[in-house]
């Protein structure tokens, strides 16, 4: 025996409810505070860790890796914020080579390429903030001496990073300007290509 | 049309915070032993229907990925899925089917899991005939980015059909070029090809995608030489060569706009019979099954800021079930039986979260769908009894429509960033079958970021497909409108590990209530003049009916681990009790154990992936309760089936892969039970070793 239909009503008023109720909470949602970024070590490891995906990876060296976190001096802040994260890193390694992180204040008597020449460096990580100029001389320099630019921001991807990591729905995102991957001549392997968001150089 | 909204994840708030603790690896150890796969922590999107940390996600769920389907050479969803801890397969000669847990009902064409494709889901209200885990999907394995699977009911966010579990395949869309070509054979003679190809691309803010397949396969040799001497003529030895033929053909595509997104997908798939069910000529291959899936999805999802995503999406599919049954021809019979099953249907969907503050996420959404179905079944050379009354047989065609609602609205909450309380309430109705309220409640604790504590409450239902309420056929089967929806509530508690930042493992236990379960009986055909005969199979037609409840309790172990680029393994154990049995209908097919393993490995030589996966699935009672096979066993054998595969990125061609895989490495004997759709078969023998090489190229 069939059973009688007239659950109509009921479907359309539950229909309404609930588009009502979606429209006052994006209202409410769209007052709501902005909330921050992918946590600075995990961004990190991901960064670093992306970088074992080149494969012209072990043809750079085998020492020290040292990555130059250059800052200026109205970065004071970043600086500051970054510092624990760098001392917790410390000592890692990355493919067997000793990380060290090396804080360094540059500006126009500090020039970037004397820090990189002087600490040997084999990447630069641009901090959230980093300038025009900063972000120039990074790009500058990672394609005469072939290191790799990284950055904490986002945003610097573009135009001076050739690695980076967004929070995308709640989970950090592999960011990567293959142009200025291969001005410095790094060759990223499809499985790394895969799980990341390729980003257009501004360049 | 019809509009839906979409949903927002939790924002920049919930990115896995491992500032202090990260993946739980020791500051000291190597950053390139680190799991890339597990930094990012998986992204899971059908659990809450938004992306989020499998650790986290408040159900039992399982992740296999792009990388590992490769290298173990898995060729279709249902080889993925038999590689999952809790899963197995069984195959009666028409469709692959899935059991969960243990359970896989007699006769059950996977109507109980629901099958997704990037979220647009492939199960129909019709089911005559369908699978949607093989070649009746609109992609081919080359499109798969990774198959998550969640275990146990999901009604409270996905509604009808997510019942004993959720699969949702998500598609590639990394740019770049895959063409695949394969040819299978068994230990002596060709057997079988396929050809892929799979391409992504991006100018500008335009992504495109599109996946093409063409699959034969002449299948197995089988012979029955129990047939030989009974109902039917039988070939001699009862070989049935050439039946088992499978063909598939597939296209997918997706265009990515800003917020636009825009899908489709054909797929179809046409199956010989080797088992000549519903008494059908043995031997014939004109006996065919043949399913055709289509879609159209148009997708508009957008954020508003930080806090607020809104999805809208409308869709139409198309899904057609055709069978030929053959028979002799006059005088002796009527000649080729013909099933049509047709859903024809759109989709509109609205879903909204906002995540008002750090740590608090709402989710509302609507699903609505207009069905209009038609079955027919019928002699081909014969009028139906109501254009002829006199000499015509069967009812003609069965046409109906009605419409569905989905509402559902979810909220949760984390406190102190380490306990997470979810809670959700959906209300579904169905214009033929009523309508119900289904609740989720789930707690997750996570004292440190390596440790994980579920706990979940969950209800699930299924409405009768309309095959289970209003089929009939005038032969065999007979309607039963006043069938209700079955019901499950499942309890399930959970703790997961993650160990040294490269591997995670976990444990399940759960007991699981189901209710009114729809199962064939077999009850007097109506209209009889007499009392119906025991040995006179005319005087009696299966009908679905509510027939029983059934709980199971159990638990899983489950590990996960991949080291660099090294070694990649995951597999697990799953035991299970049934309890409960009100009207046996889950003894038939029950499997009380089951263990999955996959392990792969480049350590050898980095270009080159050796893989090996295991299955082991305990014995299983069949159904012979109407066998005339003499000496028919009760129950089919425990098995292990283990397949082994290789892998070559070949060093001096760049992207040229080959990759040579042996199905059933140890030619092991593998039997399923089959439902009475095949007797007086009750059993099933499965292919045997099967060596297979493909040929791949990434441009």
């Amino acid at each position: 025996m069939r059973r009688p239909v007239h659950r109509i009503g009921v479907v359309r008023r539950a229909a309404q409810a609930l588009i009502g109720g979606a429209l006052v909470l994006a209202l409410w949602g769209a007052t709501a505070r902005a909330q921050g970024g992918v946590p600075p070590k995990l961004a990190l490891q991901v960064i670093l860790k992306v970088l074992t995906y080149d494969r012209t990876f072990p043809t750079r060296g085998s020492g020290e890796f040292v990555v130059l976190v250059p800052h200026d001096a109205s970065q004071a802040g970043e600086a500051a914020a970054i510092d624990g994260v760098l001392g917790e890193l410390k000592d890692a390694v990355l493919l067997g080579r000793k990380l060290r992180f090396a804080q360094v204040e540059v500006g126009p008597h500090a020039p970037l390429k004397d820090a990189i020449l002087r600490e040997h460096a084999s990447a630069v990580l641009l901090l959230t903030g980093s300038g025009e100029l900063l972000t120039g001389s990074a790009v500058e320099a990672a394609r005469a001496l072939h290191l790799y630019p990284l950055s904490l921001a986002p945003e610097l991807v573009e135009k001076a990073a050739a690695v980076g990591v967004a929070n995308h729905e709640g989970r950090p995102q592999i960011l990567l300007n293959l142009e200025l991957a291969k001005e410095i001549g790094a060759e990223f392997e499809p499985s790394v290509l895969r799980l990341a968001k390729v980003v257009k150089g501004e360049h | 049309m019809l509009l839906v909204l979409a949903t927002g994840g939790r924002a920049h708030a919930q990115a896995p915070d491992t500032g202090s603790k990260p993946s739980g690896t020791p500051a000291s150890s190597d950053i390139g032993a680190l799991d890339l796969q597990s930094l990012l922590d998986t992204p899971i999107q059908s659990v809450s229907r938004r992306e989020e940390k499998t650790s986290s996600a408040p159900a039992a769920v399982f992740v296999v990925t792009g990388e590992d389907i490769r290298r173990q050479g898995f060729r279709t969803v249902a080889e993925v899925l038999r590689s999952m801890p809790g899963v197995f397969l069984t195959n009666d000669g028409l469709y692959p089917m899935v059991g969960i847990r243990g359970v896989k009902l007699e006769g059950d064409l996977d109507t109980r899991l629901l099958v997704l494709v990037d979220g647009h889901p492939m199960n129909t209200q019709v089911s005559l005939g369908q699978s949607n885990i093989e070649r009746d999907l609109p992609i081919n394995i080359l499109a798969v980015d990774r198959i998550e699977l969640i275990k146990g009911p999901v009604g409270s966010v996905y509604g009808a059909d997510a019942y004993f579990g959720v699969v949702n395949i998500v598609t590639r869309t990394a740019s770049g070029v895959d063409v695949f070509a394969a040819g299978d054979a068994d230990q002596n003679t060709a057997k079988g090809f396929e050809l892929a190809a799979q391409g992504a691309q991006k100018w500008g803010d335009l992504q495109a995608s599109v996946n093409l397949g063409l699959y034969r396969n002449h299948g197995w040799d089988y012979a029955f030489p129990e047939l030989v001497g009974l109902d039917r003529p039988t070939p001699p030895g009862g070989a049935v060569p050439g039946t088992d033929f499978l063909i598939g053909q597939n296209a997918y595509g997706q265009l990515k706009w800003k917020d636009f997104t825009l899908s489709g997908g054909w797929g179809q798939r046409i199956k010989g019979l080797p088992t000549a069910p519903y008494s059908a000529i043995v031997g014939d291959t004109r006996t065919n099954f043949a399913n055709r899936t289509a879609y159209l999805q148009l997708a508009w999802d957008h954020r508003f800021g930080e806090v607020v995503e809104l999805l809208a999406q409308a869709s139409y599919d198309d899904n057609r079930y055709d069978d030929d049954i053959a028979y002799p021809e006059p005088p002796d019979d009527f000649g080729k039986f013909h099933d049509t099953g047709l859903d024809q249907w759109v989709t509109g969907e609205v879903r909204a979260t906002v995540t008002p503050f750090k740590g608090h996420r709402d989710t509302v959404g609507i699903s609505v769908q207009q069905h209009a179905t038609l079955m027919h079944s019928f002699y081909v050379a014969l009028p139906s009894a109501v254009e002829d009354p006199d000499n015509g047989f069967g009812v003609g065609p069965i046409a109906k429509n009605f419409g569905t609602l989905n509402a559902y609205a979810m909220v949760e909450q984390t406190f102190a960033d380490v306990l997470t309380l979810q809670g959700g309430l959906t209300f579904y109705a169905h214009g033929l079958f009523g309508s119900r309220f289904t609740p989720k409640l789930a707690a997750v604790w996570q004292p440190s970021p390596d440790d994980t504590v579920k706990a979940i409450f969950a209800q699930g239902f299924r409405p009768p497909t309309l095959y289970e309420s209003y089929f009939e056929d005038g032969l065999d089967f007979i309607t039963n409108p006043a069938l209700r929806p079955e019901t499950v509530t499942s309890f399930e508690a959970g703790y997961e590990r993650r160990i040294a930042g490269f591997a995670s493992a976990g444990v399940s236990v759960y007991r699981n209530r189901y209710d009114g379960a729809i199962t064939s009986v077999t009850v007097p055909a109506p209209g009889l003049d007499h009392p119906p005969d025991p040995d006179v199979p005319t005087d009696f037609r299966a009908q679905f009916q509510n027939a029983g409840g059934f709980a199971t309790l159990g638990g899983d172990l489950y590990f996960n681990l991949r080291y660099q680029k090294l070694v990649s393994a995951y597999g697990g154990v799953a035991v299970q009790q049934l309890q409960e049995n009100d009207g046996s209908v889950a003894q038939i097919g029950f499997a009380p154990v089951t263990a999955n393993l996959a392990v792969s490995t480049r350590a050898l030589w980095e270009p080159l992936s050796l893989a090996l996966n295991a299955a082991f699935v305990s014995g299983r009672l069949k159904d012979v309760s109407g066998t005339v096979i003499p000496d028919d066993p009760a129950e089919v054998p425990p098995y292990l089936l283990v397949n082994a595969s290789a892998r070559l990125d070949v060093p001096w061609v760049k992207g040229l892969i080959v990759q040579l895989s042996v199905y059933n490495l140890f030619d092991s004997r593998i039997i399923d039970n089959i439902d009475a759709d095949h007797a007086p078969l009750t059993q099933l023998q499965q292919p045997g070793r099967q060596f297979r090489l493909q040929l791949e190229y990434q441009l």
